[in-house]
């Protein structure tokens, strides 16, 4: 499958954190969540994507295109959507829309004008007295009114509250239903990431820890609680993340490629019990590790 | 591209332009009375470096880093305001305040040789400032819920 971002050996350091090397893809039609803790790395690896800062090694490829020799032509492709993006300078709704419209020959005014009455944003209305919600959705409308081939959302629902959430989620799956479009979601929304992305992109400490289907990621791990005393074998395993222990009781998250339940019953582990994970206990496992 | 962003600004900033023209043609006749024959351009030179440093963070906006346009186009955009704008509006007060004054050195040929040092002074100071695109073109992120 052709990859709509392709991310390799990406590097960039700064005083007291380095993020990288880092390899990324993400397959064209794909919704591909990309989590991980604060300070993780995930803004940074998307402000270099759009060449904010300069990184310090790697490539960058979307759709096909360098990331800087063609950024223009990338640019015309790939719609941006932040809390971060400050549209208040404008002042109304209606001035920055004739302000970003100005730059899409591909801008469609009926979508922008459906989108503006689903999400409830007036133009004539002052983006300084938006809600915060209401200023993520003028930003997914600027975005989503040209019809882009790429979409990429840092912590779109952050402080959103849920009936907003929905709306911003059902339009953009609706934005996305052809197939052809591929969505690159930043966000602590683990539930939402893990109703609607397809493929899942872990980074911590500068470093991509895992990616692939969210499917095989999911089935990949499992919860596992057991009574053993051989707390060596146990901790120094790779694959294991101790998620608690009371005495000889313990509690892990098990990455069923490195270190398999079979390999578990091997140590003396008694007492197995198996239960399967969801985003968010491999989120707050891998996360705390 | 480049006159799509430096229009934008103007109709979002023309009130900006106004007051300084306003503030630096009251600060000329001060200036006169210290050095008579070089306040003219003294005027040009200096409110031209605070409005240029001022107005560069005009195009340090994360939404225009986000729109078609290429780095160079918008490092373009960014001297034209940043260095050209800024010493003709300090010119404009600067000829006003002769003008108002009576100043002997009120006509064309003054104010293009201010206009000519102006850009020079601002345009190297802005050039300083503005070379290392990458690390210093994007206001920095504040921090949000996480």
């Amino acid at each position: 499958m052709p990859a709509a971002i392709e991310i390799r050996g990406l590097k960039k350091s700064f005083s007291g954190f380095t993020l990288g090397p880092i390899d990324m893809t993400v397959p064209e039609g794909a919704i591909y969540g990309l989590v991980g803790p604060n300070g993780a790395g995930k803004t940074t690896t998307i402000d270099l994507l759009f060449g904010m800062g300069a990184k310090d090694a790697g490539q960058i490829r979307v759709l096909g295109l360098d990331h800087l020799r063609d950024e223009v032509a990338m640019k015309k492709q790939v719609g941006y959507v932040s809390p971060d993006l400050t549209y208040s300078p404008w002042g109304k709704v209606g001035r920055v829309i004739q302000f970003v419209k100005g730059f899409y020959p591909t801008w469609d005014d009926a979508y922008c004008d459906r989108l503006l009455r689903s999400l409830h944003v007036g133009t004539g209305e002052r983006v300084m007295s938006l809600s915060f919600g209401a200023r993520i959705k003028l930003s997914l409308i600027l975005a989503l009114s040209w019809r882009p081939k790429l979409l990429i959302l840092d912590e779109p629902t952050v402080g959103v509250d849920a009936i907003s959430k929905q709306e911003i989620f059902g339009e953009l799956l609706s934005a996305v239903g052809d197939g052809d479009r591929s969505v690159l979601i930043s966000s602590h929304g683990l539930t939402d990431l893990e109703r609607f992305a397809d493929h899942l992109g872990m980074i911590k400490d500068g470093q991509m820890i895992f990616e692939g289907s969210t499917a095989d990621i999911i089935a990949r791990h499992r919860m596992v609680d057991f009574v053993t005393d051989q707390a060596d074998r146990i901790t120094h395993r790779p694959g294991v993340f101790v998620q608690r222990r009371d005495a000889h009781r313990w509690r892990v998250l098990l990455d069923l490629e490195r270190a398999s339940l079979d390999w578990l019953r091997g140590t003396g582990a008694a007492n197995i019990t198996e239960t399967p994970v969801t985003l968010e206990d491999l989120f707050v496992a891998i996360g705390r590790e | 591209m480049v006159p799509r962003l430096i229009i934008d600004v103007v109709r979002r900033r023309w009130h900006i332009g106004a007051f300084a023209v306003f503030q630096l043609h009251i600060f000329y006749p001060l200036v006169a009375k210290f050095w008579p024959s070089s306040a003219g351009m003294a005027v040009t030179m200096c409110g031209g470096w605070f409005l240029s440093m001022a107005s560069a963070d005009l195009f340090s906006l994360r939404v225009l880093f986000q729109l078609p346009v290429s780095r160079r186009t918008w490092w373009l955009a960014r001297w034209w305001m940043s260095v050209v704008a800024a010493v003709v509006i300090a010119q404009l007060a600067s000829s006003i305040g002769q003008w108002r004054e009576g100043s002997p050195l009120f006509g064309v040929e003054y104010a293009l040789l201010s206009l000519i040092f102006g850009v020079l002074y601002c345009g190297f100071s802005m050039g300083i400032r503005t070379t290392p695109l990458g690390k210093s073109g994007v206001s920095r992120r504040r921090s949000r819920l996480r």
